[in-house]
């Protein structure tokens, strides 16, 4: 079985949130009920792969260990940034070391969810190390690490928020109002990545067929890049909605990505629980250091340069091969250079409020977004 | 204090008229964005020693003079 992904699934999806829902309204502690649905699923989904689920369990108190240290290294005030850059560096080795190893020809030592699951231990780490984080129950840890909304792909939920709503108690009507919003999005994204989806799917595998060409290759282009939103986005709705049924209100990943008027824009739009969270823990962190030791001349190359680091770690995060590497650097790129024109141009200043202007921007940016999916795709290093 | 406050804040956002809009939303004026928004931490450690963490605010919180000028006080910084 897998999360979001066939008959079984759902049947038990409907059931497990069915029962969830009774149970919070009979006042059962919510993270009782999170932790049992997503123990239950990861025993649906992983019981027949032990060795898989053994190393999410192992990674899962792994990180743990590295989060109690850097806690009591905070209250004994040990915490140097050398043993903070250890941490972190262990805290974010199961991914790295997963990512080389896919380049060789040996068994994969990833697992489901890695990497997604080391955003969330990672976030905590660093602010635990900020001193945003002072304590972290076992309960809430589990609970946050496992949740099987979210498990295998995201939206990329922060601790500190995730906890606060396992612990809220709301009042009936407030729940209710929240479950039949997650109804409805979970029906959306049903349709989205259920029915939309796998039709792009098929379309894309005619095309795939057609005598190669530019007309191909501009279908290919269009067609991949709307598969992929509907599929993702799809995904993430039902999430999304399965969560609030839960009285989880996760984030949400997309918000309309192609009506973007530049590439900052959409990076507001699509995938933003991704966006913002490389936004907050590497862009942000070092612009702070470039900005504090004065490594580049002035903030249209500071902004440059950060963008290009950040979404090329993006796109190794996805994996280390060329696809994944370019799109990083492509959209990296893309950010520098749209970032100085937002900010120098007297053409965009005159025009920016005008309609024509606008609906230009929204379409340049589509076509520029679609051919970073192109990239992405790895059509053209025949995948 | 609050001159040095302004002062810091004009030269993040390059523009001497929030000097007399300190409500004015900075973010939707496309006068701040998230590199404004680094500026502003590491000139609030160096300005007035207050060190905020990034994740510790949000873009709402920081988007208008006076709300800056609030969180500084909140952090201990004596501002009228």
């Amino acid at each position: 079985m897998s999360y979001y992904d066939g008959a079984y699934f759902f049947l038990w999806l409907a059931i497990a949130l069915g029962f969830g829902y009774i149970a919070l309204s009979w006042r059962v502690p919510k993270t009782a009920v999170v932790l049992i649905t997503s123990l239950f699923f990861l025993y649906k989904v992983l019981g027949d792969q032990p060795k898989q689920l053994a190393w999410l369990l192992g990674f899962v108190l792994w990180q743990w260990v590295l989060i109690q240290v850097q806690l009591k290294a905070n209250q004994t005030r040990k915490n140097t940034i050398s043993l903070f850059r250890l941490l972190l560096a262990g805290s974010l080795a199961p991914i790295a070391l997963t990512r080389v190893a896919e380049l060789f020809p040996v068994p994969s030592l990833g697992f489901l969810g890695i990497s997604y699951l080391t955003f969330r231990s990672a976030q905590m780490l660093i602010e635990s190390r900020d001193g945003l984080i002072t304590e972290v129950r076992p309960l809430d840890y589990l609970c946050f690490m496992l949740f099987f909304p979210s498990i295998s792909a995201g939206p990329i939920d922060r601790s500190r928020r995730f906890v606060e709503d396992l612990h809220a108690i709301r009042q009936k009507e407030e729940r209710s109002e929240l479950a039949i919003l997650g109804l409805y999005k979970l029906g959306q994204g049903f349709i989205y990545k259920l029915v939309v989806s796998q039709w792009l799917f098929q379309l894309l595998t005619t095309v795939k067929g057609w005598d190669r060409g530019w007309m191909q290759l501009s279908a290919y282009m269009y067609l991949y890049g709307l598969y992929l939103f509907f599929d993702f986005c799809g995904y993430s709705r039902m999430a999304v909605g399965s969560a609030y049924i839960l009285g989880i209100r996760l984030p949400h990943n997309f918000d309309r990505p192609f009506i973007s008027e530049n590439i900052v824009d959409f990076w507001n739009r699509w995938h933003i629980s991704l966006s913002h969270w490389f936004r907050d823990f590497i862009f942000t962190r070092f612009t702070m250091a470039a900005v504090r030791n004065k490594w580049f001349s002035g903030r249209l190359r500071t902004a440059q340069v950060a963008y290009l680091v950040n979404m090329f770690v993006m796109g190794a995060w996805h994996g280390l091969s060329a696809p994944y590497l370019c799109y990083g650097a492509y959209h990296g790129v893309l950010l520098g250079v749209s970032n100085t024109y937002l900010k120098k141009s007297k053409f965009h200043k005159n025009h920016r409020e005008k309609m024509w202007y606008r609906a230009a921007s929204i379409a340049v940016t589509f076509q520029l977004v679609m051919f970073g999916f192109l990239i992405f795709s790895g059509y053209w290093v025949g995948y | 204090m609050r001159e040095k406050v302004l002062d810091m804040m004009i030269d993040i956002c390059e523009e001497e008229a929030i000097r007399e809009e300190p409500d004015a939303d900075l973010f939707e004026l496309g006068l701040m964005d998230s590199l404004g928004m680094v500026e502003l931490l590491v000139a609030m450690e160096d300005e007035f020693g207050i060190s905020i963490a990034p994740t510790e605010i949000t873009q709402e919180e920081v988007s208008s003079v006076n709300k800056i000028i609030a969180l500084l006080r909140n952090k201990g910084l004596e501002v009228e």
